[in-house]
């Protein structure tokens, strides 16, 4: 886990303060947001549900309990369940529970091996190797949850030429993901 | 690479619509294939786009909602603590009169001797040199399950609760000599009341009689 993160962590157990949770808050709140997103597929009520899972880590930081989880999965944990939560509370459309169990245990405590800077850094420039059409294509489906269809009529082009652009970058994009998993 | 594994990541993407979904023959495999992918996705996350502008806008709300909530619960406190500062008072006020009276009501005091004769069911004897007021049940009341007899002296138009008293046996009570004096010429009640509210007034007045 990051040290930094370790560091305000436990600075903020020992003094509760707005300045020491919002390092915290720096540190986290992308990864947080991916996990809120990937649920609620929607940006502007992902953070809605990112402030909402905030001040609920807040309200419980005195709970966390170092000896049962580390902090980010604790965290994550918390942010799964409440964009599940958020899903079925504002009632938004899902397609069937498989896609509510997209984000499950296994992921989240592998989520936790990434959580480093360097990591991070290396996933960033592996996908830097994609091309600017081929990542936006797979970041609109994979946090927007837009089909084929609809990402080729949001970028204007066929839906052919957009499954060419993904059937070239799934090599790369897979090669990133395997190394980052290492 | 296989084209299967394509799909499996089309799939976990989620590039797929629900007819091309319905269409894919599900097997084991391939739903391993597309657990596997969205594993390797999950690093993805990492990446999310969120923005300076939306997570500096998204921390100040935070921050404000947590301030409030912190106001909000010191608002709490200070309204319980205001709410006790009144009523407080008030529960001393009221004991200390209690405790008044109890010591009041042990204090001797030469008063005169009076009789009260009490008509259906009681005698009421008042020895106000001593203080004292003797109750007798001649015969047992006959009250409701909820109900009790109450002694009343009312004087100058005020009525005064003195005590419940017993439905059989007797039932001495001592008085203070303020209110041994207040008896004196005052006139006697025993009603019938209600268990279970509060006495403020005679209801059902079963017996008066004028203290000599």
């Amino acid at each position: 886990m990051d040290k930094n993160l370790v560091f305000y962590f436990e600075k903020l157990q020992q003094n509760k303060t707005q300045k020491n949770f919002e390092q915290i808050y720096k540190l986290t709140s992308v990864r947080l947001f991916g996990v809120i997103i990937r649920i609620l597929k929607r940006k502007e009520l992902s953070e809605d549900c990112l402030q909402e899972v905030y001040v609920k880590i807040w309200n419980r930081i005195d709970t966390y309990d170092a000896t049962r989880a580390n902090m980010m999965t604790w965290m994550s944990t918390i942010a799964r369940n409440h964009a599940i939560d958020y899903v079925r509370k504002h009632e938004l459309p899902i397609q069937d529970d498989f896609e509510l169990s997209i984000i499950k245990d296994d992921q989240v405590h592998f989520l936790d091996s990434l959580e480093n800077n360097e990591a991070n850094k290396q996933l960033h420039e592996c996908l830097g190797q994609l091309k600017a059409e081929s990542k936006t294509v797979v970041f609109m489906a994979y946090f927007n949850g837009l089909t084929y269809d609809t990402i080729a009529k949001s970028v204007g082009s066929p839906v052919s030429t957009v499954k060419t652009w993904v059937s070239r970058s799934l090599p790369i994009l897979k090669k990133c993901l395997e190394n980052a998993h290492v | 690479m296989s084209s299967s594994k394509n799909l499996a990541y089309e799939y976990a993407l989620g590039l797929l619509t629900q007819e091309q979904k319905a269409a894919i023959d599900l097997t084991p495999a391939f739903l391993k294939e597309v657990e596997d992918a969205h594993l390797k996705l999950s690093a993805l996350q990492l990446q999310a786009p969120l923005d300076k502008d939306s997570s500096q806008k998204i921390w100040n709300n935070i921050s404000q909602q947590i301030n409030s909530e912190k106001e909000s619960w010191q608002q709490v406190l200070a309204s319980r603590f205001r709410m006790w500062l009144y009523v407080l008072p008030a529960i001393f006020l009221a004991f200390g009169s209690l405790m008044l009276f109890e010591q009041t009501s042990q204090i001797s005091d030469p008063y005169s001797m009076a009789i009260i004769n009490a008509k259906a069911g009681w005698e009421v004897n008042a020895d106000i040199d001593n203080h004292k007021l003797s109750i007798a049940s001649v015969n047992p009341m006959l009250v409701g399950k909820n109900e009790v007899c109450a002694l009343w002296v009312q004087k100058d138009g005020v009525t005064h609760f003195i005590s419940i008293l017993p439905n059989a046996g007797d039932k001495v009570v001592s008085m203070s000599p303020k209110i041994a004096q207040m008896l004196k010429g005052g006139e006697a009640i025993i009603s019938i009341e209600s268990s279970d509210k509060p006495m403020y007034s005679p209801t059902r007045i079963e017996y008066r009689n004028q203290l000599s």
